[in-house]
């Protein structure tokens, strides 16, 4: 490492300080009356919430269930992560946009302020955006408000639909998949989340389908003291293929507000399923007060021969966040995806990553994460690749990359790699360094701002994750890392 | 016999405990000191249990037998040391924790018994006794500093080059379960160097708690190499720690065949800059036999590196397991470290587990870990057949080309030729070669 290495000039310098102060667009507040639990979570409102949604008996059951059992669980501490203690006694438990006692029949009777949030955030609702082909659940603090493209889908025979809706129309099939890949026993929040999901997506596809558009769903936190539970449930029968797109932003508060989402997805044989993420909650202030925890059990099953789980996620907001979508690789000759590119700055802490557990024959997986920390930021990559006894011919190849970015920030790797099978391979490797002082001279010399320079580094870093992404899903993600990147030049 | 693992666990730090409490004072007042502090921890560090994050992958069970803490005899019979070939050179011999020969050394190199040191001795000993092996979150740690009842310093003065030594902790002959609780600390002053050959001998089921210190002066050298040769019923648990002054070197290589239970943590702080750390480690489990490594390399200071290798098979019913960590604290700079490790599964019925971990916090640095699990090349295997090799010696020869690179890193040509042979007799032993993946 040469000794002349600079750091870069104090041009640079300033605008770091230019953009450190830079705050997070997509903060404002809808003002919608809301009809919101006041603060406290108890049986009656787990039972309130169920008989609000007007559930069938054996779902509120269940929810009672994993609550008592909730009450048994321990708050987990693992992770690298730290925040004080959560009150959960002091989080509103359901919060729906009041004009939803109607329903909104089409766009027209949606709450304009609620589209004017939308139109911000840039959600293809409106007609033109039908060409772009993308059909959208909005949930809106726990409440599906408008769904579009649902004639069409109907005529593929899919259905995509809110999980409250799903509980009415399909109890049958949301009774057999809800809690089959992550029972309610999981983890803390898993716990938590089935007790009190307010809502969520709904996807199936019935078998040799190829769902006809991409599936996208937005999520927002709006009202104060509100946690969000979602509940996704995405099921793809024989020789289905479905991709669902899921985006997030919340808005701007002081107090810290609480994410706890599950989503599960279920492949049957020759089926694939894509999911992809862009996280943008609100991280915090550069002090690192406010800001969304993102507490999130993501898990499909391929259960399936030859069925086919690909997770991608641009991972940007957030001031913790906790996650490690994964893949149970039980069917033979299946395969599961992880790309990941998470960018923590200012003072957020990621830990995320990813499980994937071979239990069928032949069964491959491939992990790619870029972690990037920039300023005061925590960064975790956390996997675990097990391969079981029945594994023959699995093969598992992870890559774990970190880029540093400022002398005070930390990158850290904590993969598990367990191997009982003798005819399996497994790869892993990680590697950390900075952006390099050669690669930033060049950019330089060539005329870019120190920003445009780290900025393409910074995207020629993620390229392998970002090609993963759908193309509308590219060009966003590449765009919220440059904008969450300005000013962290070091 | 459905005795709970928590109420096993108690009870084996409630004789612990008692035992403590049975000794008679030290009067070494260093030892005391170790005493005290390992009594005072142990009592409020609790042992670990099915869901302490360090013991994942193993299991206290085999640590609580009947027995295991009994005070071992000081006069018990010595063992027969078979002879190592080719390797002569003076030998410090600890028997069931008690250190029961010393060597004469040439001035400059002090070997004593801590009970016995005197003048610079006890200095060094008051000085660094119990400073590296830290107590935070280790209960074993703790207990052998509460139990410890003697121990060995190894001082090497400034710029004195102290040649070879060797450490041999063993068994007594035909010994009865007891617990042992050997301690020994190693200081080489600013320059100095020194070659140490630590083995470890014994089958029995005994209990050995080891701890290790080790502090390297600035620009000292020390060559460390490690041999567990021998499996069988021993239950080995060692603690080293270590220390490396700025232009410091520690080279650490080490041959393991594992046991029914056996663990090393090894901690190794670069503390100043310059520093130069080598690991290496070729292991080789079978039978029912376990192996757990926690590895892990405190980059304190700017401008170290470190670089350590691992390779693994593991036949049979074995499991070997490595935690690999690599820390680097905020200010250490321009700081290279890697870490690779790889391992063969050799049965079905075996396990590997590895966990390399990076810990960073220092943005100008070049860290680097891999870990591959998987099985010998079936190209270079029938390559081998094709020339006529026969199937086992095919496996055989592939198997010693994968752990070469770290045995071949022992720094005493003696010593490497002592090792091949020992390893390859384990490997023959119980069958591994022919189709044992089949």
């Amino acid at each position: 490492m040469s000794e002349t290495a600079s750091r870069t000039s104090p041009k640079g310098d300033e605008a770091i300080d230019r953009h450190l102060a830079r705050e997070y667009e997509a903060g404002w507040v809808t003002d919608i009356e809301s009809d919101t639990l006041p603060p406290g979570l108890d049986e009656d409102v787990v039972r309130f919430i169920s008989a609000k949604k007007n559930e069938p008996e054996w779902m509120t059951e269940w929810r009672l269930e994993a609550y008592r059992h909730w009450l048994t669980m321990d708050h987990p501490n693992w992770a690298h992560v730290h925040y004080p203690k959560i009150d959960f006694n002091s989080i509103s438990y359901f919060s729906a946009p009041r004009s939803q006692a109607d329903g909104p029949k089409s766009l027209d009777e949606v709450d304009p302020e609620l589209l004017r949030t939308y139109e911000k955030l840039g959600i293809p609702l409106h007609e033109q955006q039908m060409l772009a082909g993308v059909a959208v659940d909005a949930v809106f603090d726990s409440v599906s408000v408008a769904t579009t493209f649902k004639s069409k889908l109907a005529e593929a025979g899919v259905i995509f639909c809110s999980i409250s809706e799903a509980l009415q129309e399909h109890p049958e099939l949301v009774r057999q998949y809800i809690g089959s890949v992550v029972p309610y026993r999981d983890n803390y929040f898993a716990a938590l989340n089935s007790a009190v999901f307010s809502d969520g997506s709904f996807v199936y596809i019935p078998k040799g389908v190829r769902c006809p558009m991409e599936l996208s769903t937005y999520f927002r936190i709006n009202a104060q003291n509100t946690g969000q539970f979602e509940r996704t449930i995405i099921i793809a029968e024989e020789g289905s293929h479905v991709s669902y797109l899921e985006g997030c932003t919340a808005p701007q508060r002081d107090e810290n507000q609480l994410h706890a989402a599950v989503v599960e997805l279920v492949a049957h044989k020759d089926a694939k399923i894509k999911y992809s993420t862009v996280q943008n909650w609100y991280p915090g202030d550069s002090e690192g007060k406010g800001g969304i925890y993102n507490f999130v059990t993501k898990r499909g099953l391929c259960a399936g021969e030859r069925s086919h789980i690909s997770w991608t996620q641009v991972e940007t907001g957030s001031a913790i966040t906790w996650k490690y979508p994964s893949v149970i690789l039980r069917g033979d000759d299946s395969v599961g995806e992880f790309y990941s590119v998470a960018l923590a700055r200012g003072r957020q802490q990621a830990d995320t990553g990813t499980k994937m557990i071979h239990l069928g024959k032949n069964t491959k997986s491939t992990i790619i994460s870029k972690g990037i920390s920039a300023v005061k930021a925590e960064n975790s990559y956390r996997g675990l690749v097990r391969i079981a006894p029945t594994a023959d011919g699995a093969r598992n190849f992870t890559q774990c990359d970190s880029l540093l970015i400022g002398d005070q920030c930390g990158a850290h790797t904590f993969p598990y790699i367990e191997s009982r099978n003798p005819n399996a391979t497994v790869e892993h490797e990680a590697t950390t360094s900075k952006v390099s002082d050669d690669q930033l001279f060049l950019c330089r010399q060539r005329g870019l701002d120190p920003e445009k320079a780290v900025s393409m580094i910074v995207n020629g870093f993620c390229k392998e994750v970002f090609r993963e992404l759908p193309m509308e899903f590219a060009v966003e993600a590449g765009k919220l890392l440059e904008i969450s990147l300005e000013g962290a030049v070091g | 016999m459905a005795v709970k693992l928590e109420d096993r666990i108690e009870d084996f730090a409630r004789r612990a405990r008692e035992q403590t409490a049975a000794l008679t004072a030290p009067s070494a007042p260093a030892l005391a000191t170790l005493r005290q502090r390992g009594t005072e921890a142990f009592a409020t560090t609790p042992l670990p249990g099915a869901k302490t994050e360090s013991w994942k992958y193993s299991r206290i069970g085999p640590l609580l037998e009947q027995g295991l803490l009994d005070r071992p005899r000081e006069d018990a019979p010595l063992p027969e040391v078979p002879a190592f070939a080719g390797f002569e050179a003076p030998r410090i011999l600890v028997v069931d924790g008690w250190p029961r020969q010393l060597p004469e050394m040439p001035a400059g190199i002090t070997i004593t018994r801590f009970s016995a040191a005197e003048g610079a001795g006890a200095e060094v000993l008051s000085r660094e006794l119990g400073s590296l092996a830290y107590l935070d979150g280790r209960p074993f740690v703790a207990l052998n500093g509460a139990l410890a009842e003697d121990g060995v310093l190894i001082h090497v003065a400034k710029n004195v080059q102290g040649g070879e030594l060797e450490l041999l902790l063993a068994q007594s002959l035909n010994a009865a379960p007891h617990g042992a609780h050997p301690r020994v600390l190693v200081v080489l002053e600013a320059g100095s160097s020194l070659s140490l050959v630590e083995r470890h001998l014994g089958q029995a089921q005994v209990f050995t708690n080891a701890v290790i210190e080790v502090r390297i002066g600035a620009a000292a050298h020390l060559a460390h190499m490690r041999l567990q040769l021998e499996a069988g019923a021993a239950r080995s648990l060692t603690a080293l720690d270590v220390a490396v002054a700025r232009d410091g070197r520690y080279d650490l290589q080490q041959a393991l065949l594992g046991s029914i239970f056996r663990r090393n943590e090894i901690r190794i702080h670069c503390t100043e800059p310059g520093a130069e750390v080598t690991v290496g480690g070729a292991t080789l489990t079978r039978d029912r036999n376990h192996l757990d490594t926690q590895m892990c390399l405190e980059h304190e200071a700017p401008h170290c590196t470190s670089n350590q290798v691992f390779r693994a098979l593991a036949g049979e019913r074995s499991k070997t397991v490595l935690n690999g960590r690599i820390h680097i604290h905020p200010n250490a700079q321009k700081t290279s470290a890697e870490l690779s490790s790889r391992n063969l599964l050799l049965s079905h019925d075996a396990e590997i587990d590895a966990k390399p971990e990076l810990e960073i916090y220092a943005d100008d640095v070049k860290c680097a870990h891999g870990a591959t699990i998987g099985r010998l090349d079936e190209k270079s295997l029938f390559y081998l057949r094709s020339r006529g090799v026969t199937e086992d010696a095919a496996r055989l020869m592939l198997s010693f080309a994968f752990l070469a690179g770290v045995v071949d890193a022992f720094p005493l040509e003696t010593v490497r030729d002592a090792v091949r042979p020992a390893l390859e007799a384990a490997f023959m032993a119980h069958g591994m070669a022919p189709g044992a993946a089949a």
